[in-house]
């Protein structure tokens, strides 16, 4: 039977329950979008003692469905001030599975000063111990001191002196499978800030003696429907440029249409972006022992991580992604590839938002802080993060508080949370994915790009976002959204894979309604917590400045907006 | 000889690389990304660029974003 980890930072005690029943076939998002529904009140403090943290494995989690062990993170959101949901890959959702843990819940404040970190051994006994010996410790030496105490066979899940400052746009770090370096993150919406709130360090999950095996309702099929939909999504990977080059192949695909945020979201060309992009990439990781085609957790069949190293050949950063790249770099004018990795490296480290800072740091520029595409000055500008200057306050808890201090007019946030990698002037299906979604300027939540006829038109793109918002609420769920784009041509097999796990019949409605009611549950839960269609609203200068690469403003109306999530 | 995703075909002097792919019914689409022995060609100069005998096309279609 599966169990919830319950660690409690009122009373400092940990303990596991069983799983309750009306969750059993929940995961993910859709998990933590119903828990939080049932049991944190939509207008609590995000900081205070009401809310919780919530880390969940998948529906499918236990089982050979690669990218099953995705780890969800979700609560209420200090950034947007609605739900969240942040994921990562990693090894850690592999080893809560393994140790037959469906999802931990961590609620309340300590009463007395303190940190402390959950350990799981290797028998699955649980403990609340202290971590002020590791009180603003940043996450690569945490990892390093995790893995010298319990050996290489664990997993991390962490926050770095960003998220025990409770910089809202912390990220929570999750060790990745191999050499274990905390690069994969969940970083958006502050969930880091979430977890420091409660002095809750880190979990360190030990590989356990013996694997916990799930209930198969019919096992036999379960298993044959999941080799078969592994073999689609690894014949599909085998084209997909994410697995050949890594996710900045997707630059590759915006650098020339306008879709790539230059200079804050200027909606200008910027050709140097070939100086960050795919063949210099790949140019780097050969000549300097890098590697790409990496696997972030045990069983991926997609493979798009990577390890990049500096000039002299050793380790600078992993997990090196196009939303880092695109925003650290062309966003801010800056065309050094390795400057860029530094900056992911910091990030990484002291854990904190890649998407958010970055954007903080383009404000910066363009407010005359700091020059544009000068990157030693941006590494400059995390480094005040790291040391808690008084800027380096206002970076941390992110893009828009960092405009409003400078007084600047062109804020690229929705619900508060800076944009992803992508102007919406020129992906307006993805524009009005950031604009309806209930978790904010999200990419991840419905990327519409290449879709629905031409991404600088209006044609079909409303649909686009709508179909995919419900597709993405469902693939977070269940798998990592690279491995679902793969298995789309066979989506009946999640059905087939559902029956065998939890019984029933087969039935594509009871996947895609997955997706249908936790969009519904999303928008309720943020519509008690005080949000309204106001909120629902792309910044005011995308539909003014029209993008001088293609002469596109964002002319999606309220009206159009509002109807795009009304099922 | 040229190959694309692993299939031989005839090598035709004085053909771009979009005409080469273009057999195969891919347009010029921002969304394909065309790799000629490992590097990746922007789809803007597809037209541009004359084949060499012997090369290597592979196509990688973007699915996702991320």
């Amino acid at each position: 039977m599966w169990s919830t980890l319950n660690i409690n930072m009122k009373n400092l005690t940990v303990s596991r329950v069983p799983f309750p029943d009306k969750y059993r076939e929940m995961g993910g998002r859709g998990l933590i979008a119903q828990y939080m529904m049932d049991h944190v009140p939509p207008t609590c403090d995000p900081l205070g003692e009401e809310n919780k943290l919530l880390i969940c494995t998948t529906v499918f989690a236990g089982t050979n469905l690669t990218t099953a062990h995705r780890i969800s993170i979700g609560g209420k959101s200090p950034l947007t001030g609605g739900i969240k949901e942040s994921n990562a890959g990693g090894y850690a959702a592999n080893l809560l599975a393994g140790q037959g843990i469906r999802m931990a819940v961590v609620e309340g404040l300590p009463d007395t000063d303190g940190l402390w970190l959950v350990h799981i051994n290797a028998k699955g006994e649980v403990a609340l111990e202290d971590a002020t010996a590791y009180e603003g410790t940043n996450n690569y030496e945490f990892v390093d001191k995790m893995h010298e105490k319990y050996g290489k066979t664990i997993a991390t899940i962490s926050i770095g002196s960003a998220g025990e400052r409770i910089h809202r746009i912390a990220s929570i770090q999750i060790s990745e499978f191999g050499e274990g370096y905390p690069s994969r993150a969940a970083a958006r919406g502050g969930m880091g800030s979430v977890m420091g709130s409660k002095r809750l360090k880190a979990i360190v999950i030990e590989k356990p003696e013996t694997r916990f095996e799930p209930e198969y309702a019919d096992r036999e099929t379960f298993k044959a429907v999941c080799t078969e939909l592994n073999k689609v999504i690894a014949t599909g990977a085998k084209a997909d440029p994410f697995r050949n080059i890594g996710t900045i192949a997707t630059i590759e695909a915006t650098g020339l249409s306008g879709v790539l945020p230059v200079e804050n979201f200027s909606g200008k060309l910027f050709p140097e972006y070939t100086e960050v992009g795919a063949n210099k990439f790949l140019t780097n990781l050969a000549s300097r022992g890098g590697r790409n085609k990496q696997i972030c957790q045990p069983g991926c069949v997609v493979k798009c991580s990577n390890v990049y190293n500096d000039k002299e050949g050793n380790y600078l950063t992993s997990g090196f992604e196009y939303e880092t790249i695109a925003l650290f770099g062309p966003n801010c004018r800056i065309s050094d590839l390795d400057v860029i990795a530094r900056m992911d490296r910091i990030c990484d480290d002291c854990g904190i938002d890649t998407i958010e800072v970055a954007n903080a740091i383009a404000i910066s520029m363009e407010m005359g802080k700091i020059p544009w595409g000068d990157g030693e000055a941006a590494i400059g500008l995390l480094q005040e993060i790291k040391d808690g200057t008084e800027f380096g306050q206002l970076l941390g808890n992110g893009c828009e508080v960092v405009g409003n201090a400078l007084g600047c007019k062109r804020i690229p946030v929705v619900k508060h949370q800076g944009m992803a990698g992508y102007d919406p002037r020129n992906t307006k299906g993805t524009g009005i994915t950031y604009a309806t979604s209930p978790q904010g300027a999200d990419h991840t939540a419905g990327l519409t790009l290449g879709r629905a006829m031409a991404d600088t038109g209006r044609a079909a793109q409303g649909y686009a976002s709508n179909k995919l918002q419900v597709a993405m609420a469902f693939a977070d769920s269940m798998m990592c959204i690279f491995a679902f784009a793969n298995c789309v041509p066979s989506m009946p097999l999640l059905a087939d894979l559902m029956a065998g796990l939890y019984g029933g019949k087969p039935d594509i409605t009871r996947v895609t309604g997955m997706g249908v009611k936790t969009l519904l549950t999303e928008k309720a839960y943020n519509k008690m917590a005080g949000m309204t269609e106001a909120d629902d609203k792309i910044p005011e200068f995308f539909k003014t400045e029209a993008s001088p690469a293609t002469g596109s403003v964002f002319d999606v109306g309220d009206a159009e907006l509002a109807c795009i999530l009304n099922f | 000889m040229i190959i694309i995703d692993g299939k031989s075909y005839p090598y035709q002097p004085d053909t771009t690389v979009l005409e080469a792919v273009s057999q195969l019914g891919i347009q010029s689409d921002n969304m394909v990304l065309v790799v000629i022995d490992g590097r990746v060609m922007p789809w803007n100069q597809l037209d541009q660029e004359l084949i060499q005998d012997g090369v290597e096309i592979r196509l990688l279609h973007i699915v996702s974003g991320g």
